[in-house]
């Protein structure tokens, strides 16, 4: 398993505003569906539920269906960037997370948005069906159904990317200037905690 | 009216992702501090905006791709002196004297078609100037491996078609020495299968194994390969446009997947206006609307971008 640092794109709305955001760090990253069923926590008895929406039909329709799914989909797209073949130019460019982050945070340059920046756990194969951890949608060897969006350097995080994996976010305005400045979160857990380095026993 | 099939984007879709890409290359060294690795790897001191430093060359690609991508729109939508002028911006993040070559190529090709700069090829390097740079003396061996010269030469050799007579083009190209040098000599071989070198029969330049002689008598064979080559790519072109708009959500917002300019086309259309060879391709009809498209905004670029400017 890798542990893939993300950027997660969110514009303001009046259901997406600063008290949001703020919340966002203890409550998590919920997915559409998470938000439309269960009202953005899990439950005891949405477990079952909530694991039953997640198999490779959902995160296809995820990907290359998204505006028939957008308000209901298990999955959260998160950006890590991407290295693109460039057809017209030959060699290759370069997509970085950011520029796809603030483009989704605000529509475009339309509207103010949240940049969250966070760490998932992904697998090196496809598990479309296993919540907790992450598919790399991004990576060709292993979604080539997904070529098309190659671009967006997607990570397809299941249900919830929990409080605890939530660095911080900044506000940027339409303009991508930065509102204030971070707000870190004080109950993240840096991933280096888990990862395998491992220290002497003292 | 010149745009391309399907751009009807509304003015406020089309002004705003301009806007957009400028603040991307504008703030790209802020936001990659601040957004970007750096400040994970030296997570336990918080970001500073990093003073006295120029942009990295990561950065400073990323500048030119944000600047290329405002081009291809403003091309695509009748503003043509906007992309004109974020081409030159684009060319302007390139640092001749230490990019990569693909990202020279790039930066060669842009140049040409705002009609500047100047440029070289020999069998020991490139000569480039861009915009008002010093002039870069930069040898292969420097540049990049044999796949990543192959990849860049098709591009070099449409940048210096725009900018330079096809009687002086091919001698310097491809000198006699090439042959004595197997590895520059394999991979010109390996660049040589690219559109762009058959395209060379539309310019009066015919290759004949390795070399390439000029040929003022446009040989019949190199015309038809030339004419089949161009078409091929406005073919691909073509498919390539297609593919876009069948994505309507990302067509719409304005965020395509791969670009709404090929290049390389546009810059040999340019070339055969600049070098009065349309002769050449009048008896090809446009198959598709891209087609006429990408003519007609050769045309106007030829026009406009006036006098060359620019000399090693």
């Amino acid at each position: 398993m890798l542990i893939q640092w993300c950027l997660k794109g969110i514009s303001e709305s009046p259901a997406f505003s600063d008290p949001t955001a703020r919340m966002t760090l203890s409550a998590g990253i919920a997915s559409m569906w998470l938000i439309s069923q269960l009202g953005g926590a899990l439950s005891s008895t949405g477990v079952k539920q909530a694991q039953d929406e997640l198999n490779d039909s959902a995160l296809d329709d995820h990907v290359n269906n998204f505006s028939a799914v957008a308000a209901n989909t298990p999955y959260i797209s998160l950006s890590a960037g991407s290295v693109v073949p460039d057809a017209s130019a030959a060699g290759f460019s370069v997509r970085p997370a950011w520029r796809t982050a603030l483009d989704f945070a605000t529509r475009g340059g339309r509207v103010c948005g949240f940049v969250f920046r966070c760490w998932t756990i992904v697998s090196p194969k496809p598990s479309a069906s296993i919540p907790n951890i992450s598919d790399e949608v991004r990576e060709l060897n292993l979604f080539r159904q997904f070529w098309p969006y190659h671009d967006e350097g997607e990570i397809a995080a299941k249900l919830l990317v929990p409080g605890c994996q939530i660095d911080c976010f900044w506000k940027f305005d339409e303009n991508l200037q930065l509102l204030g400045s971070a707000i870190k979160n004080p109950a993240f857990v840096d991933p280096y905690e888990i990862c395998n380095i491992v220290e002497a026993v003292e | 009216m010149r745009q391309l099939p399907g751009a009807q984007w509304s003015e406020e879709t089309v002004t705003n992702r301009l806007r957009f890409l400028l603040n991307c290359a504008e703030n790209v060294r802020e936001l990659t501090t601040l957004l970007g690795s750096r400040q994970r790897e030296t997570r336990e001191r918080p970001a500073e905006p990093r003073r006295g430093e120029g942009p990295t060359d990561a950065e400073n690609a990323n500048i030119a791709d944000c600047f290329s991508e405002a081009a291809e729109i403003a091309f695509s939508t009748d503003r043509l002196e906007i992309g004109l002028d974020r081409l030159r911006s684009a060319i302007g993040a390139v640092d001749a004297s230490r990019s990569d070559v693909i990202s020279l190529a790039r930066a060669a090709l842009y140049s040409a078609l705002v009609n500047d700069g100047a440029i070289r090829i020999s069998t020991t390097g490139l000569q480039i100037t861009l915009l008002n740079q010093e002039r870069a003396d930069r040898p292969w061996t420097q540049l990049g491996n044999m796949r990543q010269i192959a990849q860049a030469l098709p591009i070099l050799v449409t940048a210096a078609l725009l900018r330079g007579s096809a009687d002086e083009l091919a001698p310097i190209l491809f000198p006699d020495e090439v042959e004595n040098d197997a590895r520059m000599l394999r991979t010109m071989l390996a660049a040589f299968a690219a559109p762009e070198f058959a395209v060379l029969g539309l310019f009066g330049i015919s290759r004949r194994g390795s070399r390439f002689s000029i040929a003022y008598d446009n040989p019949p064979d190199s015309m038809l390969g030339g004419q089949s080559a161009l078409l091929e790519m406005e073919r691909n072109y073509e498919d390539r446009i297609q593919f876009e708009r069948s994505d309507e959500s990302h067509w719409e917002a304005l965020r395509v997947h791969g670009g709404l300019i090929e290049w390389r086309l546009l810059a040999i259309h340019v070339a055969l206006v600049r070098r009065e060879r349309l002769d050449a391709i009048n008896e090809l009809p446009a198959m598709f609307e891209t087609s006429e498209f990408i003519r007609a905004l050769a045309r106007e670029i030829a026009q406009i971008s006036g006098q060359a400017r620019g000399r090693l």
